[in-house]
């Protein structure tokens, strides 16, 4: 009997645990791309991170489809091995400051084009976000 | 006495006149003074050197075009400092990139990669030895893999937007996160 309800109660903790891992994930804002010059095989890509979980996540890498190699790049252009986002906690990948490189770019990319980019959190989800392809040639700072 | 008035009168209208026409010109801070001078490098159309632009200001910047963030930011913002110039004034204003990563930047590259931003903006490099010297007068260091693992290397580079006056001395410093409105203010103070 006691075996019985502990089986449907470790069940429920279960359900429940899956339920609030589903519930919780980070909220993507604002992904876009610079529009590179034509002859240019890289890209810097920008994006808003909100860690809407109760727990700390790790981003280890990005990639995608139309570049042979990301980076993780902060201000200074050094490589990030790793993006911690503590709980509740948001980090912008922004120009002039860190931002996700994408060099090896085969692809021509046009103002509108939608680039995949691909995230690998360290729990080894995967989240997809297409980055729009902007020219930001007119935007007084560059940005 | 009437005379003596008169020569007088001229003497301060010919101080005020010097005051206004060479006193009151800007002056090159001090501490920019031994930074900067002449050099040559390689554009799509030959040999060109900072001197060839006597008489004109230059909007100098050094970077690569392999640069994602930084280097787009920065030409996109000369670009547009350009752009709010009167065209009588954008005539007297040049704009330089000098490209640090001469092994995968050609003259024709950068050509092409600096009419995406301006026409105004003339893309060069040159062999190492001279980007050295380069950045040994103009007070800056650089570094650029000597063997990298791939194609997909960094090269780490100043930051600082120079603005070279007339006469070809390092008259401003400014940076990418200046605005365009900023860097036209900077220029007017030269022309």
């Amino acid at each position: 009997m006691v075996v019985r309800w502990m089986k449907v109660l470790g069940m429920l903790g279960l359900l429940l645990w899956s339920g609030i891992s589903q519930a919780c994930d980070i909220e993507i804002k604002d992904a876009r791309l610079r529009l590179p010059p034509p002859m240019a095989d890289t890209a810097a890509a920008y994006m808003v991170l909100q860690n809407g979980c109760a727990h700390e996540r790790v981003l280890r890498s990005v990639s995608s489809p139309w570049a042979k190699m990301v980076m993780l790049h902060d201000a200074a252009m050094h490589k990030m091995p790793k993006l911690v986002l503590k709980a509740g906690q948001s980090f912008a990948f922004q120009p002039r400051e860190a931002h996700i490189m994408l060099m090896g770019v085969g692809r021509v990319m046009t103002a509108g084009t939608h680039v995949p980019l691909v995230l690998h959190w360290q729990d080894g989800r995967v989240q997809t976000v297409d980055a729009v392809v902007q020219d930001m040639r007119q935007m007084g700072q560059g940005e | 006495m009437r005379r003596v008035v008169v020569i007088g009168v001229l003497l301060a209208l010919g101080f005020g006149i010097w005051w206004f026409g060479v006193g009151a010109k800007p002056q090159v801070p001090s501490y920019l003074a031994r930074m900067g001078g002449d050099f040559t490098v390689q554009s799509s159309v030959g040999s060109i050197k900072l001197s060839d632009f006597h008489g004109r200001v230059v909007l100098l910047y050094f970077g690569y075009s392999h640069c994602p963030d930084v280097c787009p930011a920065t030409l996109s913002m000369m670009a547009a400092a350009m752009r709010l110039l009167k065209p009588s004034e954008q005539q007297q204003v040049q704009g330089l990139f000098v490209s640090l990563d001469p092994y995968r930047d050609s003259p024709q590259k950068l050509h092409a990669y600096t009419k995406f931003f301006s026409t105004h903006i003339i893309g060069s490099t040159a062999q190492k030895q001279v980007l050295d010297a380069i950045a040994q007068q103009w007070h800056f260091s650089y570094h650029v893999p000597e063997h990298p693992k791939n194609q997909f290397y960094v090269v780490s580079h100043p930051n600082f937007l120079y603005v070279v006056n007339r006469e070809g001395k390092l008259a401003a410093l400014l940076d990418g996160k200046n605005t365009p409105d900023e860097v036209v203010k900077e220029i007017r103070k030269w022309l």
